[in-house]
């Protein structure tokens, strides 16, 4: 109650301060002059008593403020009080305030930036309940890092006997041909294939109907599928009598016994979810499955890994043949495996980004610095009165948190904006949980921390120079000068200096990956990218269910498109390269055993001349190349050095997927030179083109997802429209997908390095546009100090060369040492990028070399302007200067 | 500079301002201003507490926000417009405890000045 009325007295004065003051002087002065006429009465004169009373009475000012401060909020209203006045001294220098809130804007707004993507890739827990007991399982060999999937047998045998999770899950993506189709229109959807524990491991269930049961996860189990919600509401309106329901996918009819809750998202969004149906005596070495244990209640992540390897020496005595000699089974936390590809990659971006906000800081303290100088005087006038140190340096770190706060609204905003930018720029698939990435509180507080630390440093930095300065030489006119020179002098140097080295380091980072990315694009892909247009029309349905029934549509297709304007030639190919993988396993003549793996082509003959590749040896298909006629096939250099290291590779034989797949023994009757697959900076696999017209009719789910290749005479994306009518021409109900050219796909494939590449060169940017702005106001405002000095060696016959190189050289030296010391931060800092980069030592000497030339250049630019107006200096006005 | 130091030592006990000036208000039970409680203050004390003004108006000022003393204009003797002040019954239950206190604190340091 009393604090309350307190609070009211307060407030009450508040809005009465006014009032407050004059009554507060009318007392003081009745006091005073009560106190003068007893003192008179004391035998004084009137003079004498007033002045003896003054005296006495001591100083009114600081009665006024001490009684003002009792009834004030205090610290909140101190703190108000040195904001206006904070922001007062800025709309007094414009100049200063708009270079100080630019560069804070743009270090804080690149650090929210970058934060929010580390914050949600590798911080923030998976959004799944109790997420950190999530593990993935998956193979193991001591050289390679933990990462591969696990393949049926094995999952099934750690199914079977773990101990140390309470479910274990594994799947695998569903072709991207997957679909649904009511006859009146295909929709190309995602989808997952799982086992029944998917949803007991996550701890999500679906909202509507149920999980898989264990029969319908058995290889007898119905065909059934659980949808999202997204799917739920877009195809089915949201219609709660669609459980029990079929849906057409994939051409079969799937009953659906659930819709999952909405926002659920397994490695991205998908829209169907079919059971695994799991077979426990399964020979199946393809390692596709991805698995995911959660661990039981206690168990670590340290014992559930030493079971796994325990077990893989059970699993090895049993299956003798299915285990690699090093191998092992890996476990390890799913979050952090999930994103450990982009580990490096992130904790790198948010270093520069750390870089560029301290070039910031430095770049406001020295600013603040030199107004510091310019305020030695006010400071000086303000201590000599009576104002207490500890008043005067929160007054100036409020300053500086004022500036800082200003900074960071904007940069928040910068942030979000660019973290929009970097959103529309990230490459598909580079990073995991992308779309995750979101401002969360912990960015808040991230954004907040930098802002209170930058505000402190830039606000304490000019507060522990001036009060270390002596006040009386301050207050003498003429002798601030060289006196306020000196400390903070030396002080601005050193900022420039280290806005110099992190300038340096940051620009290293991004000349080495700008020549990983020259590196990586000279690289001859095997084929010529340009003017080529790729697409493909994916035929589903009836009249397309036999491998002989797609090849001719195709070959109609090709007919038409060769016709169109525009077309040089026109090709098929099941696999484009440059895009992904498909891989099958090989047999050559005589042998019992699986060879390897290699990639699986099936082309029309035209393919090698539209790619512009050239054929080694032996010939290419030709259209004589029938269903009927011999079965043959052409390989790649790199299947001929594997394969056949001494000898001839033509004429030989060997049949690929084999068996049921296709057990045709195929003659080798061509070889061709290599083109590079996964990407330009991994090696090209060795690969086995088959003719289209010799598909196996267990190939046609390959045959359909095939891609066109059309070399165009124009841009290629030019003609996107005509082959769009002839698509439809041909069949209506034909989809047109995948609409990309040559280039998009080779430039897609260095997509990631790309991104590597624009954000630290951004960065660098900033940071050598902070700090040549940094050397530059150093340089300007020495000039300026040092006018009297200059107007007198001119007065004294100094040639403006000399002028000239005397300002200089002082730049020059401060950019030296800065260059020096940057060189040293990046040996230091450099080699953790290493597997950022391709064909170049992290301390390639090039790099180096030309990066310090450039900065030297750019220092010199900055200083050249301020010598410039030092050579301006009329020594007759300079030496009246002081 | 006899007073000097005896200004010094008045002003050694914090808080004891605040004291000092409820409980010339309470004794005189008339409502005073600044300069009769300086007054006051400095005759009852034989000269030796000399309340600095600069001391004594914040202090008023903290009174009147705690609640424990109003203010009102009137007419001083003299008939000049002067700033009075009164104590109030949370001042005086306020002045009961501060006086406990500071009896209890003097004892204590009786009993380690001049042990018995």
């Amino acid at each position: 109650m009393n604090k309350l009325l307190e609070l009211w007295r307060r407030l009450n004065f508040y809005f009465h301060r006014d009032k407050f003051d004059r009554e507060l002087e009318e007392e003081i002065k009745l006091h005073l002059e009560l106190k003068a006429e007893n003192n008179r009465m004391d035998g004084m004169s009137v003079e004498e008593a007033q002045y003896q009373t003054q005296r006495e009475f001591g100083n009114q000012l600081l009665l006024r403020e001490t009684s003002r401060e009792v009834w004030s909020f205090g610290f909140l209203e101190r703190v108000i009080q040195d904001s206006r006045y904070a922001l007062r001294m800025m709309i007094k220098t414009p100049a200063f305030t708009f270079v100080a809130i630019f560069a804070l804007a743009l270090g804080i707004g690149a650090n929210t930036a970058i934060f929010t993507v580390v914050n949600a890739v590798l911080l923030r827990p998976l959004n799944y309940p109790e997420s950190e007991r999530l593990v993935e399982l998956g193979r193991a060999f001591p050289a390679s890092e933990f990462g591969s999937n696990l393949s049926e047998p094995k999952f099934v045998f750690l199914h079977e006997n773990n101990r140390s999770f309470e479910a274990l899950t594994a799947t695998q993506e569903m072709s991207s041909n997957t679909f649904l189709s009511d006859g009146s229109g295909t929709e190309f959807i995602r989808g997952m294939i799982v086992s029944a524990d998917f949803f007991r491991v996550l701890g999500v269930y679906p909202a509507r109907g149920r999980g898989f049961t264990d029969v319908e996860d058995s290889s007898s189990g119905d065909q059934v599928a659980i949808i999202s919600d997204g799917l739920w509401r877009r195809d089915f309106g949201a219609n709660e009598a669609i459980i029990g329901r079929t849906i057409p996918l994939n051409g079969g009819s799937y009953r659906v016994v659930g819709v999952m809750p909405s926002g659920f998202e397994y490695l991205g969004n998908q829209d169907v979810f079919v059971p695994m149906q799991m077979n426990p005596a399964s020979k199946n070495e393809g390692h596709n499955w991805t698995v995911i244990g959660r661990l039981k209640q206690g168990v670590s992540e340290e014992h559930a890994r030493a079971e796994a390897a325990s077990l893989f020496e059970k699993f090895r005595a049993a299956f003798p043949k299915q285990a690699q000699v090093n191998e092992t089974f890996g476990a390890r936390n799913w979050r952090v495996n999930m994103t450990g590809s982009v580990r490096d990659l992130l904790w790198i971006l948010l270093g520069a980004v750390v870089f560029v906000l301290l070039i910031a800081c430095a770049n406001v303290a020295s600013l603040q610095l030199t107004r510091a100088a310019a305020r030695q005087k006010e400071i000086a006038i303000r201590m000599s009165i009576g104002g207490g140190r500890w008043r005067l340096i929160c007054q100036l770190l409020t300053e500086g948190l004022v500036l800082a706060f200003i900074g960071a609204t904007g940069g928040l905003l910068l942030g979000v904006w660019g973290l929009n930018a970097i959103r529309k720029l990230l490459p598909e698939d580079l990073i995991p949980r992308a779309n995750e990435i979101s401002l969360d509180w912990r960015v808040l507080i991230f954004c907040l921390a930098a802002t209170i630390i930058t505000g402190t440093v830039f606000g304490l930095a000019p507060a522990w120079h001036m009060l270390r300065a002596d006040l009386n030489s301050s207050l003498k006119e003429g002798a601030n000068k060289t006196a306020a020179a000196g400390t903070s002098g030396r002080l601005r140097s050193c900022l420039v200096v280290a806005e110099i080295a992190l300038a340096l380091a940051l620009t290293v980072g991004a000349g080495l990956l700008l020549r990983t990315f020259t590196n990586l694009r000279s690289i001859e892909p095997g084929f010529s990218t340009d003017h080529l247009l790729t697409f493909a029309i994916s035929p589903q349905g009836k009249n397309y269910d036999k491998a002989e029934k797609i090849n001719e549509l195709y070959i109609r297709a090709l007919e038409r498109f060769q016709t169109l304007p525009g077309v040089e030639s026109a090709a098929l190919t099941s696999k484009l390269p440059l895009d992904s993988q498909f891989n099958l396993p090989f047999r050559l003549a005589g042998q019992t055993e699986f060879a390897g793996a290699v990639q699986y082509r099936l082309i029309t003959p035209e393919y090698f001349r539209v790619m512009k590749m050239s054929v080694r040896q032996g010939r290419e298909f030709t259209a004589d190349d029938a269903r009927n006629s011999e079965a043959i096939a052409i390989v790649n250099e790199a299947f001929v050095r594997r394969n056949f290291p001494n000898g001839s590779a033509l004429d030989q034989q060997l049949c690929v997927g084999c068996d049921k797949f296709d057990p045709a023994m195929r003659r080798i009757v061509g070889i061709v030179n290599d083109t590079k697959q996964r990407g330009l900076d991994s090696p090209s696999p060795s690969a086995v083109y088959i003719p289209i017209a010799q598909t196996p009719e267990e190939a046609k789910g390959i045959l359909r997802q095939a891609s066109f290749a059309l070399r165009t005479t124009a841009e290629p994306l030019a003609i996107s429209n005509a082959v769009q009518n002839e698509v439809e021409r041909l069949d209506p109900t034909l989809p047109l997908r995948n609409v990309r050219s040559m280039e998009q796909l080779a430039n897609r494939s260095v997509a990631s390095q790309r991104f590597n590449l624009s954000l630290l060169s951004l960065f660098a940017g900033i940071g050598l546009l902070l700090s040549v702005i940094g050397i530059y106001g150093v340089m300007a405002y020495n000039v300026s100090q040092r006018t009297h000095e200059i107007g007198l060696r001119m007065a004294l016959g100094a040639q403006t060369r000399q002028v000239l190189s005397l300002v200089l050289k002082q730049g020059v030296l401060l950019a030296g040492v800065g260059i020096l010391l940057g060189l040293v931060i990046t040996f230091a800092l450099t080699r953790v990028m290493k597997s950022l980069l391709f064909g170049i030592s992290a301390t390639d000497p090039l790099t180096l070399t030309v990066v310090a030339l450039l900065l030297m250049v750019a220092a010199i630019l900055a200083c050249y302007l301020p010598a410039r107006v030092a050579t301006k200096v009329d020594p007759l006005i300079a030496l009246r200067h002081e | 500079m006899g007073n000097k130091k005896a200004q010094q030592k008045a002003e050694l006990l914090p808080g004891t301002l605040e004291m000092l000036i409820l409980k010339s208000l309470e004794r005189n039970t008339e409502p005073m201003h600044g300069y009769d409680i300086a007054l006051y203050l400095k005759g009852i004390s034989n000269d030796v507490l000399r309340v600095e003004e600069g001391s004594l108006y914040p202090a008023l000022q903290r009174l009147a926000l705690k609640g424990w003393v109003t203010t009102d204009w009137g007419q001083s003797k003299n008939n000049r417009r002067a700033r009075f002040y009164q104590i109030t019954s949370n001042g005086k239950k306020q002045l009961k405890q501060e006086t406990a206190d500071f009896d209890r604190l003097l004892e204590a340091i009786l009993l380690v000045m001049r042990p018995a």
